[in-house]
């Protein structure tokens, strides 16, 4: 591919970005024209505008360009800041088309007089080009299938279980009180709640690991409501948790 | 200028030897060097992935580790057999480099898949975050306040993510990715520019992994991870300026370093500093300078600005940093001072092995720079960018140095990467040369090169860290999260965001991430005295009732105050930071006036203080 031929598809890569943000909102396409549109094509305009024609290799280029993409990216959303508009989407793409555009120009009027060149070279035979895009696909692959598997919850009960117990206003005199099992067995659980002059086994109840449980006491407005949890086979736990009894009065 | 045969100097001298050089490699039959090292390196990323697996389960932890070693050597030693060869061409050496930059980073990627994990990461993540919620800059970050003054990494992140689509997660993954090959393919061409030999730029590249940052620290989401690559690349393109009569080279140069200039602080002086330094040797040395004045003038005065007028308030963070090192430093050599003891992460000690491999490292790495130093005076290099890289080269010494002295610590840590230049030129020039000697040699460079690289791994990170833990495991079909984690999940349910939350380290990066705004952590005032003191201070209680802080997070573990690890589920055969805070650290709010305990998962507990209550708000987002 020609230098200048090169020039206008990262030209047109950066442009259809600008309908592409307007268009869709299919991740898929907007991935394949967005992130080109983000860390290549802007900056591939700039290094050519800027360095002279086959002063380059391949290499380069597509380093400079890659980095010259951020920097038009970084700098453009300070300067669009700066002058308080909102960096949205849309802004965005319409920054870096311009400068794309801006940068094709300049690019074009430079390097008028230079001889017809071709573009930076991938100096590689079909073989080395398949060997590389192999290479890629290889390392591609066991990335994914190993974010794939360490993306699960590993399964374990080698962990230290816990549960949790909360308490917060409900409407109308009540509190809600809220207990969650992160033990790693099922456990049964007995809910007792104090508030002076008295005090009351509320519920019990048996969760499995992961579970939640919900209960909402109607309580009196004066004094300190105190929630206590334990587990009712003996196990050592205990959980407290208290309140205002005039905080539970909410409108 | 060829450093290793001693050839003409000049710069038409070197581009000829490199078109020569690169002509004579085209001609060689192309062997299948880059799809082994890939095959052998993806294999290597899966058995690291199995031994994470392990680690995350709390299964055989040295198993784990020899998994993780495996799987390193097998990324880095058929890449460095590669490098050190003589028969692949530029183009392999370049895309070798390349792979081996995106297999080291999937390391990473694979540590913490679901989202951010390292202690940085949080702060930057949620500049981002705070971008794409309110569509502009600078919004506030209490925990770290001058990253948000440096947007050039979020404001990125966040433009990926709104044009294409994709998650911020994802796209941070992806930028931090396009960082990492930029730095070592940049590397790659700033060596070849020196040297003039792609065997060597491809042996300097590989071993700058040999930094002590390199793996993990460097691998986070966050602004230094981005602006050093960047300063590689300004530094490449402001020599190939000075090279290149027309105005042009230079803009780029200055785009670059623009883009350095408002993404990291010290990366932004660090590059002024690097350009005045080669006008000045070059000056002494009567040669013409290698860099353009005007770009170095532009980027000290565009450096200043930023922190004058823009970052405000960097200063004194920065200040804070060089002072707690420089009286860390003095205090200790006074006689009067704690020193701090190589290889001990809170009382977590480094297995031996890992200590063997570091210290082999740190060794080698200081050898072979010494060398590189006397090889470059005898070979009478006199570029002004080599002589610059000896200097850096013979501070390696200093910044291993600092490391043990406890305020000091930080700026040997973030000065490494810079030395790291000189000592992974120097180096690759040493073992070129050396390993050109035969078969033996070539072997020895190639296990000494893996060890260097490998042993820094230990050295920049905290043993106990090396494997990473699980912050929620699946039990019976069913998800069960760390202590941590769930407390956090409680309060993203039910409290607003502009709530002002006291918390540890942990729950306090948490918050940040998931749109809390106003959190104070322990390690900042009057954080670890509300947190942990068993009364409340006079400051203390100031701060509680002035600055209308409305929930309280005491943690009893004292690895809560741990920023990489106390998130997860400990592990269960002993751990960082054994051990909890005394009773009374918590207890003190039971008697606290208006105090309300509102939640209780056994080691977390969370006050309602200054009379409030909680609000039922939100399900919170997916990072919990």
């Amino acid at each position: 591919m020609t230098r200048t031929r090169l020039l206008w598809v990262a030209a047109a890569v950066v442009v259809l970005n600008c309908v592409v943000v307007r268009a869709t909102d299919l991740t898929v396409v907007r991935v394949a024209v967005g992130l080109p549109s983000l860390l290549l094509a802007p900056g591939l305009l700039v290094t050519i505008a800027c360095t002279p024609p086959r002063a380059s290799d391949w290499a380069t280029v597509i380093t400079f360009s890659v980095a010259a993409s951020l920097a038009v990216v970084a700098l453009g959303s300070i300067l669009l800041d700066a002058v308080g508009i909102p960096l949205g989407a849309e802004a965005l793409s319409v920054w870096v088309a311009a400068v794309g555009v801006e940068a094709l120009g300049i690019a074009l009027l430079r390097w008028r007089d230079e001889p017809a060149c071709e573009g930076p070279r991938i100096a590689m035979s079909g073989g080395g080009m398949l060997a590389s895009v192999a290479s890629i696909a290889m390392v591609t692959t066991a990335l994914a299938f190993s974010v794939s598997w360490a993306h699960d919850r590993p399964e374990s009960n080698r962990v230290a279980g816990f549960t949790e117990l909360s308490v917060v206003p409900a409407q109308r005199g009540a509190v809600a009180v809220t207990v969650r099992s992160n033990e790693t067995r099922p456990m049964e659980y007995a809910v007792r709640i104090t508030q002076p002059p008295g005090s009351a086994d509320a519920a019990s109840f048996a969760l499995r690991p992961g579970r939640e449980w919900r209960g909402r006491f109607t309580v009196g407005q004066a004094g300190k409501v105190t929630v206590m949890l334990r587990s009712v086979h003996g196990e050592v736990l205990r959980r407290s948790v208290s309140i205002d009894g005039s905080r539970a009065v909410q409108p | 200028m060829s450093l290793d045969s001693g050839e003409a100097t000049n710069r038409e001298g070197l581009l000829t030897i490199a078109l020569r050089r690169r002509s004579r490699e085209r001609r060689q039959p192309a062997l299948a060097w880059v799809p082994v090292v890939a095959a052998i390196g993806a294999l290597g990323l899966l058995l690291i992935e199995r031994g994470f697996d392990l680690a995350r389960v709390n299964g055989d932890l040295a198993q784990a580790r020899l998994l993780l070693w495996a799987g390193l050597a097998a990324m880095l030693i058929p890449a460095l057999i590669a490098l050190v060869s003589q028969s692949p061409t530029r183009g392999q050496r370049l895309w070798i480099v390349g792979l081996l930059a995106l297999l080291l980073y999937s390391i990473k990627i694979i540590y913490g898949p679901n989202g951010v994990v390292f202690p940085d990461e949080y702060f930057h993540f949620a500049n981002a975050q705070q971008i794409l919620d309110h569509q502009h800059l600078y919004t506030k970050n209490e925990l770290l306040p001058a990253s948000s003054s440096y947007p050039g990494l979020p404001a990125i992140a966040a433009a990926m993510s709104q044009i294409s689509g994709l998650k911020l997660f994802a796209s941070s993954v992806i930028l931090i990715a396009v960082a990492r090959v930029l730095l070592l393919v940049g590397l790659f061409l700033l060596f070849e520019r020196l040297a003039g030999d792609s065997r060597i730029a491809g042996l300097g590249a590989v071993f700058f992994a040999a930094s002590p940052n390199f793996f993990y620290w460097s691998a986070q989401f966050a602004y230094e991870s981005l602006a050093f690559p960047l300063l590689v690349l300004a530094l490449l393109a402001a020599l190939r300026a000075a090279d290149d009569e027309r105005v042009g080279s230079t803009h780029l140069a200055a785009i670059l370093a623009s883009c350095v200039v408002v993404t990291h602080h010290l990366t932004g002086f660090a590059l002024a500093a690097i350009l005045w330094a080669l006008i000045v040797v070059a000056r002494t040395r009567r040669s013409s300078a290698p860099v353009p004045v005007s770009l170095a003038i532009y980027v000290s005065v565009a450096a200043l600005a930023w922190i004058l007028l823009v970052a405000t308030g960097t200063e004194s963070y920065l200040g804070g940093i060089f002072s707690r090192a420089y009286h860390s430093v003095s205090d200790a050599l006074g006689n009067h001072g704690a020193t701090r003891t190589p290889f001990q992460t809170s009382g977590f000690p480094t297995p031996l092995d890992d200590k063997v491999l570091a210290a082999s490292s740190a060794l080698l790495a200081v050898a072979l720079s010494a060398v590189a130093i006397v090889r470059h005076r005898r070979q009478g290099a006199d570029h002004a960018l080599v002589v610059l890289f000896d200097v850096l080269a013979a501070l390696t010494v200093v910044t291993f140095a600092l490391r043990v002295f406890p305020g000091a610590w930080e700026t040997g840590n973030r000065a490494s990467s810079y030395v790291f230049l000189g000592v992974a030129f120097g180096t690759a020039g040493v073992v070129a040369a050396w390993a050109s000697g035969g078969r033996v040699r070539a072997l020895l460079a190639v296990v000494g090169g893996a060890v260097t690289i490998a042993g820094a791994s230990v050295i920049g990170w905290p043993a106990a860290a090396q494997l990473p833990r699980a912050d929620a495991v699946r039990v019976d079909g069913a998800v069960v999260r760390s202590e941590t984690a769930a407390a956090t999940r409680w309060l993203c349910e039910h409290v607003t965001p502009s709530s002002h939350v006291v918390a540890d380290e942990n729950v306090g990066r948490l918050l940040l991430i998931n749109g809390f705004d106003h959190v104070l952590v322990g390690v900042l005032w009057p954080g670890s005295d509300l947190l942990h003191g068993t009364t409340f201070s006079t400051d203390s209680m100031n701060y509680l009732r002035r600055d209308r802080t409305n929930y309280v997070v005491v943690d009893q573990r004292r690895i809560s105050s741990d920023n990489a690890l106390g998130r997860f589920f400990p592990r269960p055969s002993g751990d960082v930071n054994p051990g909890t805070y005394p009773p009374l650290a918590r207890a003190k709010y039971d008697a606290l006036a208006g105090a309300q305990k509102v939640y209780d998962n056994g080691n977390i507990v969370i006050y309602g203080v200054n009379g409030t209550t909680p609000l039922l708000r939100r399900h919170c987002g997916g990072s919990l």
